[in-house]
């Protein structure tokens, strides 16, 4: 449980980071991939979108699409062989994704505006997807194993 | 009598090249709207990349910035775009930041209508 409140703090911090710059309707990405072999794609159309990127561990592969503005996208990932995409369309989402160990999977597919996903996995090969349209929708996944 | 020849020629040289033509070197050195830069910094061991949009007048646009990285953690690849209006003067389109060591190459290409400029950054 003190891993999953670890992975919350860092997922918490990355999204409150990628939000502190101000900038002239341009979209932000962080990234830090540290290991080897990890694989990143990130794809943003649209103003205000932000999106950060942590991968530390071997073979990790993530993916953040955000089409429309005011989008934040966060995830974590920190063993190995772990997957994560993030893809939302619309304004104002927020998603998440932490992930540490092995072979975990996680996937948040948000369109609309103002909804809200977070995903914590720990531990090995758990999967998780949370697919979300419409608005004001929230949806927590923890998984501790 | 050589050189008179010579002297009477060079006006025509000129016009042929299209050096003594005030039109075509009027078009050739017309200023772009837009110019754009691609801003490297460093922070840490972190290196930012700032897009940034230069514009004499308010003019709309779009721009797509791409980036690919390769650092011994692993490879990325970054696609952010948009359509803009940009106001005269500095604009800045959107920032990507990307970890410690490794290379990058970045291109910004801004579009607007009749015309389109590109800049690129490497590390």
């Amino acid at each position: 449980m003190k891993t999953i409140a670890a992975i919350a703090s860092a997922l918490v911090l990355s999204l409150s980071l990628s939000v502190a710059p101000a900038h002239a309707g341009g979209n932000q990405f962080n990234l830090d991939q540290f290991g080897l072999g990890n694989s990143m794609g990130v794809l943003q159309k649209g103003k205000h979108n932000n999106a950060a990127a942590s991968q530390t561990g071997f073979f990790n592969d993530g993916t953040i699409i955000q089409k429309g503005n005011h989008n934040t996208a966060a995830l974590g990932q920190v063993g190995a062989f772990n997957s994560g995409d993030i893809s939302q369309s619309g304004k104002w989402n927020q998603a998440g994704i932490g992930q540490t160990g092995f072979g975990n999977s996680g996937s948040i597919k948000q369109k609309g505006k103002n909804n809200g996903g977070v995903i914590l996995q720990n531990g090995n090969g758990n999967g998780a997807d949370v697919n979300q349209t419409g608005s004001g929708n929230t949806a927590v996944v923890i998984q501790d194993n | 009598m050589l050189k008179i020849a010579s002297l009477l020629a060079l006006p025509l040289a000129f016009a042929a090249a299209g050096l003594g033509s005030g039109t075509a070197s009027a078009a050739a050195a017309a200023p772009k709207p837009i110019v754009c830069e691609l801003r490297v910094a460093t922070a840490g061991a972190a290196r930012e990349l700032t897009a940034v949009a230069k514009a004499g007048a308010p003019i709309a646009a779009s721009y797509q910035m791409d980036l690919s990285a390769v650092t011994a953690g692993g490879t990325a690849n970054t696609s952010q775009g948009d359509d803009v209006t940009l106001a005269a003067g500095e604009t800045v389109l959107g920032t990507t930041a990307i970890g410690p060591g490794g290379k990058f190459n970045a291109k910004l290409t801004v579009t607007w209508a009749g015309g389109a400029t590109s800049c690129a950054a490497k590390g």
